[in-house]
């Protein structure tokens, strides 16, 4: 008190303003605080709606990975919420294959060791997985200076992620589309070397796309196309050439060839310069030799047509000619192209046109087409015989399509047939007439025999003339069946043996009503050198059986089997009289008969058996002699 | 026995010359030969025989059918013809010229006999 009674009224005044201007201050520095305050309010909260509206993803994560903080997209897009995020470890929420690699950035991160951006899976509360793409470099956040974690910013990158995989996709199936095709591609730049080649192309000629990128395609080009090739290569680049399917012969790694067929197309950059050339490549090596073949064919056909020495004709089916050889045009005195147009009528006989006309509807309707004659006509009017073989060619479903008359001019044949027949003939008469002369010929010595028995008297040698003219008439019948056979060369031995027996039986004056002859031989055939000696043998048999077996008796059989099996023959002859002796040995007996039937059994090259008992039975077994 | 001409017409003498022994033991009387078919019509002319025995096959001018046509066509002779060996044309030429029968060769009496004996009864019976 004392200090401010002291102080005057005017020092208290300047104080008292003091005062005042420092009241002022303070409450502008009280309404600048309050201002700020204010303005830090405002600016929180632009703030929180900048982290809540940003469309990144931003994350607080503690020291141990546990999120502090996660913004609404961080919520929104995947589906949690506040309280499933908040506090739970970040590794809950990737994808198990990038828990190692975020976990290690984490760490880096911490140590300030900023990380590249960084890809990571992450699982949505829906089990969807998307791909966030983490910012490079975190920041950390203090708090009353404490560390308390990062802030992350991620943004998602699932749709351009995906785009990127459909992209790669689209592009992998796009190159196997390349490399597969079946068709062989190649890009050339405008020097006309490879800036791309197809697997397909490579293996083709059996190189690697990269053996051949950088090289000239006219290295793969046959050495003899190569310059062409070039010249046409040029011509195209430079616009002269209209593009056009071309065939060139590459050479393979191996150093084989191969066909191909090429087409090419511009490539043009934006302004439309031409930038090179795109070509398809079709391997035509196949193809070539299938056309190389069929050529080959064709000329060996048309040669075999051309060249054949019979008339080949082809007739439509209303029997007009399409086609006919240098052989068919000689034969008939045409030109191969007058005969083009021709019917078949006007190259047949007149008088044979109708069996013409009949054969041809025939064999439309016939699968079988024998080999038949016809006479044609020249275009001189001269006829002459022909031997036509024909065929009918068809088409899609055996459909007929075309007559095909392959046809050979048998004149000479025919004249020689002629020839034959007349000589067949004539050797027919011939042979004839020897078994006719053969036969008077033992007419003549039956004669002399007869002439000079007349002049015996000895019974027994008037019986000795008498067997032997019986021998000689054996012979003759043989000739006399073998001149009315049909062939010369084989009798029916059945019908000899008939004419035999019956001679016989009048020659030795039984009486027929008493001694029977029978004769059980059926189509046995034998040619005159089997014959004579078989008739002969039977001649004695018979002969001894009617004189000797039935002495002591009125009644009797004579029997005569003749078979075969596989060209064995047995002829068995058989009486039922009084026996062979028992006394004689057959084979040793001094009969002339007997000793001759085993000479010509030997000569038979057979054998022969005696049964006895109930008669006498010889049983011969033989071959045929020829 | 009966009593017959019978003209023998064979161009082989031997076989001609036996037919005749046999005739004649047979006692058919007398025959006579001819050894060509031109012969043979004159001899039958001038004979008139009451029989051939004709062998079909004679060598020279006629053959033994022919001769046959030629006698039968001014007599009623019956031929008996005589054959080693005969086609079926020869044989239906022949038939055309009505022989009365075939023998064939080699002859044998008992075949003379029957064939003979035979045409005499025909004959007989015709009158």
């Amino acid at each position: 008190m004392v200090g401010y009674e002291r102080k005057n009224k005017e020092q208290l005044l300047k104080e008292l303003e003091k005062m005042r201007q420092k009241i002022v201050r303070l409450e502008k520095l009280e309404s600048r605080h309050k201002e700020l305050e204010r303005a830090l309010r405002e600016s929180k909260k632009r703030y929180k709606f900048l982290i809540d509206n940003s469309k990144d993803i931003i994350l607080i994560l503690s020291k141990r990975g546990k999120i502090l903080f996660a913004n609404r997209s961080a919520l929104v897009n995947y589906g949690y919420s506040k309280e499933e995020i908040f506090g739970q470890s970040i590794t809950r929420f990737l994808s198990k294959d990038c828990i190692r690699k975020a976990l290690h950035a984490l760490a880096q991160e911490f140590l300030g060791r900023p990380q590249p951006p960084l890809e990571v899976r992450v699982k949505t509360k829906t089990g969807e997985i998307r791909y966030l793409r983490v910012a490079r470099g975190s920041t950390s956040i203090i708090e009353n200076g404490k560390f308390i974690g990062v802030m992350i910013n991620a943004y998602d990158i699932t749709e351009s992620k995906q785009a990127e995989e459909a992209l790669k996709k689209s592009e992998k199936h796009f190159k196997e589309l390349w490399d597969n095709a079946p068709v062989a591609y190649h890009t050339l730049n405008t020097g006309g070397i490879i800036t791309s080649v197809n697997q397909t192309e490579a293996d083709m000629l059996g190189y690697t796309p990269r053996e051949m990128v950088g090289k000239s395609i006219f290295e793969f080009i046959l050495r003899e196309q190569r310059a062409e090739a070039k010249k046409r290569f040029q011509h195209k680049i430079s616009g002269e050439n209209i593009l056009r399917s071309e065939d060139r012969i590459y050479v393979r790694k191996d150093g084989s060839e191969i066909h191909v067929i090429i087409d090419d197309v511009l490539e043009r950059d934006s302004s439309g310069k031409v930038i090179g050339i795109r070509t398809t490549m079709v391997d035509i090596t196949h193809q070539k030799q299938m056309e190389e073949e069929l050529r080959e064919k064709e000329m060996t056909y048309r040669a075999l047509f051309e060249h054949a020495n019979d008339a080949v004709f082809l007739l439509n089916l209303e029997g007009i000619h399409i086609a006919a050889n240098r052989k068919a045009a000689e034969m008939l005195g045409y030109t191969t192209e007058e005969l083009i147009g021709k019917s078949y009528r006007d190259i047949v006989a007149t008088h044979e046109i109708d069996k013409a006309k009949e054969k041809l509807e025939g064999i439309l309707k016939s699968q079988n087409f024998p080999t038949y004659e016809r006479i044609f006509r020249r275009k001189d009017g001269t006829e002459f015989p022909v031997e036509i073989n024909v065929s009918v060619i068809y088409y899609l479903e055996n459909k007929p399509f075309l007559i095909q008359r392959i046809v050979r001019d048998i004149s000479e044949r025919k004249r020689a047939e002629e020839a034959l027949k007349a000589s067949l003939k004539e050797k027919e008469v011939l042979l004839r007439e020897i078994h006719h002369r053969v036969k008077n010929n033992m007419q003549v010595i039956s004669s002399l025999i007869n002439l000079q028995s007349r002049y015996v008297q000895d019974e027994k040698a008037l019986e000795i003339f008498k067997k032997s003219r019986e021998r000689i008439r054996s012979m003759a019948l043989i000739h006399e069946k073998l001149y009315l056979s049909k062939n010369l060369a084989q009798i029916d031995f059945g019908e000899y043996i008939e004419g035999l027996t019956i001679h016989l039986l009048h020659s030795s004056g039984v009486n027929p009503s008493s001694i029977k002859v029978d004769i059980n031989v059926r189509d046995i055939f034998l040619d005159i050198n089997t014959a004579i000696p078989c008739g002969l043998i039977i001649n004695e048999l018979v002969s001894n059986s009617l004189k000797h077996a039935f002495s002591r008796r009125k009644e009797g059989k004579v029997r005569i089997d003749m078979h075969s099996v596989r060209a064995q023959f047995t002829l068995i002859v058989s009486d039922n009289g009084d026996g062979f002796p028992e006394h004689l040995d057959f084979q040793k007996t001094q009969s002339l008969g007997m000793q001759l039937v085993n000479d010509l059994v030997k000569q038979l090259s057979g054998s022969i058996k005696l049964q006895r008992g109930n008669g006498t039975t010889f049983k011969i077994k033989f071959r045929s002699l020829e | 026995m009966i009593n017959l001409k019978i003209l023998i017409v064979e161009d082989e003498s031997i076989v001609a010359r036996d037919i005749q022994n046999m005739l004649e033991k047979l006692g058919y009387g007398e025959s006579f030969i001819a050894f060509s078919g031109k012969e043979a019509i004159k001899k039958a002319r001038t004979n008139l025989p009451d029989l051939v025995l004709m062998d079909i096959k004679l060598k020279k001018d006629l053959d033994g059918i022919e001769t046959a046509e030629q006698i039968r066509s001014c007599s009623n002779i019956p031929i008996i013809y005589i054959s080693a060996l005969s086609d079926e044309e020869t044989l239906k030429r022949a038939r055309k010229t009505h022989p009365f029968y075939f023998i064939s060769k080699p002859i044998e009496e008992i075949d003379l006999k029957t064939n003979i004996d035979a045409a005499c009864l025909n004959m007989i019976s015709k009158g």
